[in-house]
């Protein structure tokens, strides 16, 4: 199934990109996604999507079809035709 | 007094009108009960400036001050503080910079300097150590800030001569003018530029050779290190320095808090062509940080074809890129870099500039306003042509610019024919880049700001996307999931009060709010530890808060004397009625009464017009206001 993939700060710089649809099997996870996204971008990007434990970081922000998401579930699962944001740690202003 | 660790104990006093230029000690009491900057400009407004004195008069102060850390190795140590009662909104009025000035003020031997009264023809005061002179300034009136910094550097021989002056915006009178210092830092908000202007000062230029001497030098450099490396260990340290507060854009838009078409709506569809991150992309060439500051957050820009090919600025930041972006509905970055450097040079406040020309443009599209008024400029939405010239117009008073440069509340009243409803300040002055539906916190602090709509004075950004590991360390685990969370107002009287006495401390020693409520990094216990080593004073967490608790109220009864109540802690009707259209904040207004009772119950204030109570003042040493504010 197709979803989009909105890439911001870092993780825009490890991507190369704004953002992309990508092809993902049906019944991916949240952090599903977000491991393959590090696997497939590299050190940079895995540094502030995953934790030391290969959990997500709790320094990822994720927002989800137009809203930003308080508290990420590693387990949600993602639908033909999402929209998913991700963020590094940014605030201040 | 004599020097102690972070203090030279004098300042200048220097009379504009008869030229006199008097060395002065610091009072104990200013040091020791206010700290420095913004603590002690607001005693001596208190103190000399009374509600009579308009602020466009020679009666006005305009104190420029320094801290107890400025200039040390304490980490972001270059701040300076100007005060002056503000010719936007009348009340209070306060603003800070960064960059390189500050510590050769503290070097050549003064704590502050104070100007009063108003000179006949423009001049500069020009500082070198105990060297201190008034210098003509005709040939530099009308120069933009960027030529007047070279010409005085010129014209002393001295290229390591740090500058702070105006542009033609002050020399105009521009109600919202700015002064500029070394390099290219702003002292935006509230019209010190104005003031300055008023009295036919241009500029203030210093060299100095001395060095900070801490009581306890090895206590202090300890405390300092420690600080430095909370900051560059802190998780959002490296997107500050990589993206600056530009870095801001893309995920506040999503949380529906980036002001729109005159805070219409929280979200600009465009967003992302107006972002850090395509900024650096297209414009990046380098980075420029402040004195002292391991973060280095500026962000070097430049053009390099079309257009405006050959445009360079540095520090573009986040507020710039909303108030002159998406506020405008404008989605032409490179214009936005343009619109930068003539504020800069200029010497004007983005935000207010971007909040009255928005104004402006909604009043344009309701037929409120028309092309004859303007003179033919087309204020359409987006018309980043129009927004250019009229920041020229407005710093020069040409045209429709002259009605503009009086801010967008005075414009507004000017014009009629219900202009006022769409002015977005408060107290007078035009509200910063939050839109308060989306960061109730926000919304509050903007409300209660000392110095009119502003973030910096309380500066909340524990919500404002929401990470729980801060807010855990400083207000505890309980007060999950409420505190993150933009939208809820639980927990955020508590937030803003601890915020604004936290920050009137920062404004009062010479360091950036960066590295303290954001990043966040070191907080009150840090400060604590090197202010005790820095001056030798017995300072704690609780003798520290109650220094931030004094400014704070003292401020609030200065205004208190000039009319201020809880009328005017409020917000524009937009934001308390029209619920966002954007992001997560949809359906949302500002939940401004019962934070406002709560933060009134926190603070000890009365809750109908929000005095501070007798017993509070009593409290803090504030026992002298109780009379003059007309508490029984």
């Amino acid at each position: 199934m197709e979803i989009s993939v909105g890439y911001y700060s870092f993780f825009r710089q490890a991507s190369g990109k704004p953002s992309e649809v990508i092809d993902i099997g049906e019944g991916t996870t949240l952090k599903g996604l977000v491991t393959f996204l590090a696997d497939r971008y590299g050190e940079k990007f895995r540094k502030y999507a995953l934790s030391g434990d290969n959990e997500l970081s709790p320094m990822l922000k994720i927002s989800w079809n137009g809203k930003l998401v308080p508290r990420l579930i590693p387990e949600w699962i993602l639908e033909e035709g999402d929209e998913v944001k991700v963020f590094p740690p940014i605030g201040g202003g | 007094m004599a020097a102690r660790g972070g203090y030279t104990g004098k300042y200048l006093r220097v009379d504009l009108t008869t030229g006199e230029i008097k060395v002065l000690p610091v009072p104990e009491e200013l040091i020791k009960d206010y700290l420095g900057g913004s603590g002690w400009g607001t005693r001596i407004l208190w103190d000399e400036v009374p509600p009579e004195v308009d602020p466009l008069s020679p009666e006005n102060k305009l104190i420029f001050a320094t801290g107890p850390l400025t200039g040390t190795s304490w980490p972001t140590s270059g701040r300076l503080a100007v005060v002056a009662k503000s010719p936007l909104t009348g009340i209070y009025g306060d603003a800070n910079a960064g960059g390189h000035f500050t510590p050769d003020l503290k070097n050549a031997g003064w704590d502050m300097v104070i100007f009063e009264g108003k000179a006949e023809k423009p001049v500069y005061l020009f500082i070198h150590d105990d060297k201190v002179e008034l210098k003509d300034a005709s040939h530099l009136w009308g120069k933009n800030t960027v030529e007047t910094e070279k010409l005085i550097r010129d014209e002393q021989g001295d290229e390591k001569i740090k500058v702070a002056c105006i542009g033609p915006a002050g020399e105009n009178l521009v109600r919202f003018a700015a002064i500029m210092v070394t390099h290219q830092r702003a002292v935006a908000r509230a019209g010190m530029g104005t003031v300055m202007g008023s009295k036919n000062l241009k500029a203030l230029a210093v060299r100095g050779s001395g060095k900070p001497a801490p009581h306890n030098p090895e206590k202090f450099k300890e405390a300092a290190k420690h600080a430095r490396k909370l900051i560059m260990e802190n998780e959002f340290t490296a997107g500050e320095h990589e993206f600056g507060t530009p870095g801001l854009v893309n995920i506040v838009n999503e949380t529906g808090r980036f002001p729109t078409k005159n805070m219409q709506m929280g979200s600009f569809e465009h967003a992302d062509e107006i972002s850090g991150e395509t900024l650096k992309e297209r414009f990046w060439v380098g980075y420029e940080g402040c004195f002292g500051c391991p973060i280095v957050c500026g962000q070097i820009n430049e053009i390099k074809e079309g257009e405006f090919a050959g445009t360079r600025t540095t520090s573009l930041e986040y507020e710039t890129l909303s108030s002159l972006g998406s506020r405008c509905m404008n989605r032409n970055l490179e214009s936005i870099i343009v619109a930068n450097v003539i504020c800069d040079e200029m010497g004007m406040d983005t935000i207010s500039a971007g909040g009255v020309i928005s104004w402006a443009m909604e009043c344009y599209d309701r037929g409120i306003i028309t092309g004859d008024d303007t003179g033919g400029v087309d204020l359409s939405w987006g018309n980043y042509h129009a927004i250019l010239d009229l920041l020229e117009m407005i710093a020069h008073r040409k045209g429709f610019g002259n009605l503009l440069a009086e801010g967008s509340l005075r414009a507004a009243r000017q014009v009629g024919k219900g202009a006022e409803e769409y002015v977005m300040a408060i107290k007078g002055m035009e509200i910063s880049a939050q839109d308060g539906r989306a960061q109730q916190s926000m919304g509050l602090a903007q409300a209660t700001s000392s110095r009119g709509a502003d973030h910096l004075k309380g500066f909340p950004t524990i919500d404002e996307t929401g990470y729980p590991g801060p807010a855990v360390k400083r207000y505890g685990e309980e007060c999950l999931p409420e505190i993150i969370d933009g939208i809820q107002t639980k927990y955020k009287p508590m937030v803003v009060k601890d915020g604004e006495e936290f920050c009137a401390v920062i404004d009062s020693i010479g360091i950036c709010k960066f590295g303290t409520l954001f990043p966040p990094a070191v907080y009150w216990e840090e400060i604590a530890e090197g202010l005790k080593w820095m001056t030798g004073m017995d300072i704690d967490v609780p003798k520290l808060k109650q220094i931030g608790e004094r400014i704070v109220n003292l401020q609030r009864c200065y205004n208190i004397l000039h009319g201020i109540s809880r009328k005017d802690d409020a917000q524009p009707a937009r934001l308390l009625k029209e619920k966002s259209p954007s992001g997560k904040a949809k359906g949302h207004v500002v939940e401004l009464k019962p934070m406002l009772d709560e933060y009134y119950q926190l603070r000890g204030w009365e809750q109908e017009k929000g005095l501070p109570g007798r017993k509070k003042l009593e409290e803090l040493g504030l026992g002298f206001v109780i009379e003059r504010i007309g508490l029984r």
